[in-house]
């Protein structure tokens, strides 16, 4: 059953200070608005493409959205700063109504864009469950019911009667949160709220979720970056870019577009805007190669990083590598602290530091390497950044197995007695 | 089959579509925001509730010596303490409900860019939380009438007192009413807001009822400025306020027919215009 429909959504932002520039536009729209008739201007909307500087005014946030929600189901929301993500949000949530198009739910909607809305920080944590849950939708009877339920979930019996003016941030979020999970609506709409808290509460607050549209069939619509979360929680995902919704359907092919959408856009090569930093890579080489982006699983993987000292830096550092993988999970970092360690003083202009990824180690995917170098606790003299790509694949003919699962794949040695 | 849906959101929303059924479904948030209001309202301060009394003893002191002493227009008959505490009192719930609605929109676009609630609670929330301080206020000026009736055995409580939550209605429509229409004209406009600002305060020495009563202050007015005085609600509103718990003052059901419909239209056309106001205000904040 569906229980959310949008149809040709589209939304149309103003980037103007007042009105669409004059009063003279300004009085045209009204006078359409007031007739009933859709905005004049409309049509002078551009997609939101931000690396475009913008002719007119007017862009369009969102455009031509087409998706429905089954009752029960965890639908995520992916896409990169700016795909629309937050408009669509707003626009399921009321904040804000359509330009064209519409939304059709059923059931009560409750929507956590933010987690703690509208708390009082001179009132007590009591005070404001009731405050918070009220502004959520939740009658008084219905808190009170579940009001040692929060008070348990957000553990914070013992300061119950305090102001939460003397809660730690971390506390606020937590009595936020709790309030948030007792609610019982139909239809939840989820912002990156986890990304609050700390891990242990993240955890807790992810099995929430779980259990919300586990247990009571209930439907939860999910935007967050942290592609982690969207795999556990989501069977199904949406993709926005530029204000278009580009693909539906299962997760982890969503996911995978994303990132190759990702890639596409930020291809990131070596650029001369690196060198405004005190350090940093002139050339990057893998495997011999300044080009090579492809790499066989039983192949090693020797990077050579070629760096520049800028003004000739005569002080100790540590170079750190970062390995992600497709889903945003580091699968770990190594680090070079020698010069670190031994208070060595490095005054050469131009150095080279290299190391090797056995074979076998990385699991077939896409894989980035984010590069950090700095002198621990005092700067970074290169600010950890994305340097470089590579993919990781079976080499034809040999082993043509199903990728394993697991971020690494490393070679293992069984014994076995047979 | 035609499916039923609960909630269904579109561009326009037609004029007189406005979810009154939602705004009750809402009521105990306004219950928690009132008392949010009050609990609130006076912490980190010493004296605490004591300002609720501080404010308008200080202000009627302040206005019997301007208006009674130096311009000699306090009203003849009846102790002029009285008179000078009453009306701002009034006054006062006026300014606080208009201003404070008038603000709904700017005040409260956190909350509402994260949440969605009937917009048309919170202006109920400065209407009522105001009340409560007007109470309190009200208590103190019957305390004072007490007062002056053991002191001089005349007590200047008029019969027609039985009619004042026919004037308090009046007045919070007519705040309320104003207040909304402010609101949405200044979510897009915001020089309205320095010019409440300034203008409110002014405004007030212009209506009959603080300086002086009614019929005095016609009487002094330039004619050029009669018309603002007769055309004001406030004026008939304060004066019969006045007229009831001081003596001093009018009391004409013609006069009180012509503010309560002007605040009706107020009203009316606050609460159509906000409500259009509501669904994309956020964009234009």
């Amino acid at each position: 059953m569906k229980v959310i429909d949008v149809q040709n959504l589209s939304k149309i932002y103003n980037l103007a200070q007042v009105g669409t520039g004059t009063l003279h536009q300004d009085l045209n729209r009204s006078i359409a608005r007031l007739r009933g008739k859709p905005d004049p201007y409309a049509s002078l909307a551009e997609l939101n493409d931000r690396s475009v500087k913008s002719k007119t005014n007017i862009v369009y946030a969102l455009k031509d959205i087409n998706f429905s929600v089954n009752k029960g189901e965890v639908l995520g929301i992916i896409g990169r700063n700016g795909a629309g993500k937050s408009t669509l949000l707003k626009l399921l949530s009321q904040i804000t109504s359509p330009t064209t198009g519409h939304i059709k739910m059923k059931g009560r909607v409750a929507s956590l864009l933010e987690v703690g809305t509208g708390m009082h920080h001179e009132m007590t944590a009591k005070e404001n469950i009731f405050l918070n849950g009220s502004i959520m939708g939740m009658t008084r009877k219905e808190i009170n019911a579940k009001f040692d339920e929060i008070v348990d979930f957000a553990g914070v019996a013992k300061y119950i009667d305090t102001p939460i003016k003397r809660f730690s941030s971390g506390m606020k979020v937590r009595l936020g949160f709790a309030v948030a999970a007792f609610l019982e609506p139909e239809i939840l709409i989820v912002d990156e709220v986890l990304a609050v808290g700390d891990a242990k509460f993240q955890k807790k607050a992810i099995g929430k979720m779980q259990d919300v549209s586990r247990g009571g069939g209930r439907t939860v619509l999910f935007v967050s970056h942290n592609m982690e979360s969207v795999q556990r929680l989501c069977k199904n995902c949406l993709l926005l870019s530029n204000g278009r919704l580009i693909a539906e359907g299962l997760t982890e092919n969503i996911i995978k577009q994303y990132l190759d959408d990702t890639d596409e856009v930020e291809n990131i090569s070596l650029s001369n805007k690196y060198n405004k930093h005190l350090f940093y890579p002139a050339e990057i080489l893998i495997n011999d190669s300044t080009d090579k982006r492809s790499i066989f699983r039983d192949e090693e993987i020797r990077i050579k990083l070629k760096l520049v000292s800028r003004s000739t830096y005569k002080h100790a550092f540590r170079i750190s590598l970062s390995v992600i993988n497709e889903s945003g999970i580091i699968a770990f970092s190594s680090l070079e602290d020698k010069t670190y360690k031994t208070g060595q003083i490095v005054d050469k202009k131009n150095l080279e530091a290299s190391l090797v990824i056995p074979a076998n180690l990385l699991n077939i995917g896409k894989w980035t390497f984010t590069l950090t170098i700095d002198e621990p606790f005092i700067q970074y003299l290169f600010p950890k950044q994305d340097i470089f790509r590579i993919e990781v694949k079976n080499r034809p003919g040999i082993d043509n197995y199903q990728k394993l699962a697991g971020v690494v794949s490393p070679e293992l040695k069984w014994q076995t007695n047979y | 089959m035609k499916e039923k849906w609960d909630i269904e959101l579109k561009p326009k929303r037609n004029l007189l579509e406005i979810d009154f059924a939602a705004v009750w479904r809402y009521r105990d948030l306004l219950r928690m925001l009132v008392y949010r209001d009050f609990v609130t309202y006076y912490k980190q301060t010493i004296l605490g509730p004591l300002w609720f009394f501080i404010q308008p003893l200080f202000t009627a002191a302040v206005n019997l010596f301007v208006f009674g002493g130096l311009a000699g227009l306090g009203p003849e008959g009846v102790p002029g303490f009285l008179f000078y505490l009453s009306g701002p009192i009034l006054w006062q719930y006026f300014q606080d409900t208009f201003t404070k609605t008038s603000a709904t929109f700017v005040e409260n676009q956190a909350i509402f860019g994260k949440v969605y609630f009937p917009r048309l609670i919170m202006p109920l929330t400065v209407l009522i939380s105001g009340l409560l301080k007007f109470g309190v206020q009200l208590g103190i000026l019957l305390i004072a009438i007490g007062y002056y009736f053991f002191k001089t055995g005349n007590l200047s409580i008029q019969f027609e007192i039985i009619f004042f939550p026919v004037i308090l209605i009046i007045i919070m429509v007519f705040a309320m009413g104003l207040g909304l229409l402010v609101s949405s004209v200044s979510t897009k406009y915001r020089d309205l807001k320095f010019l409440i600002d300034f203008g409110v305060p002014l405004f007030k020495y212009i209506t009959p009822g603080i300086a002086t009563t009614y019929v005095v202050f016609i009487d002094k007015l330039p004619s050029a400025l009669i018309p603002v005085a007769k055309y004001n609600p406030l004026g008939y509103i304060i004066d019969t306020f006045n007229y009831m718990f001081v003596g001093a003052g009018s009391f004409s059901w013609m006069n009180l027919g012509y503010s309560a419909a002007v605040a009706l239209v107020l009203l009316f056309l606050g609460i159509v215009i906000f409500n259009q106001t509501e669904k994309s205000f956020m964009d234009t904040v």
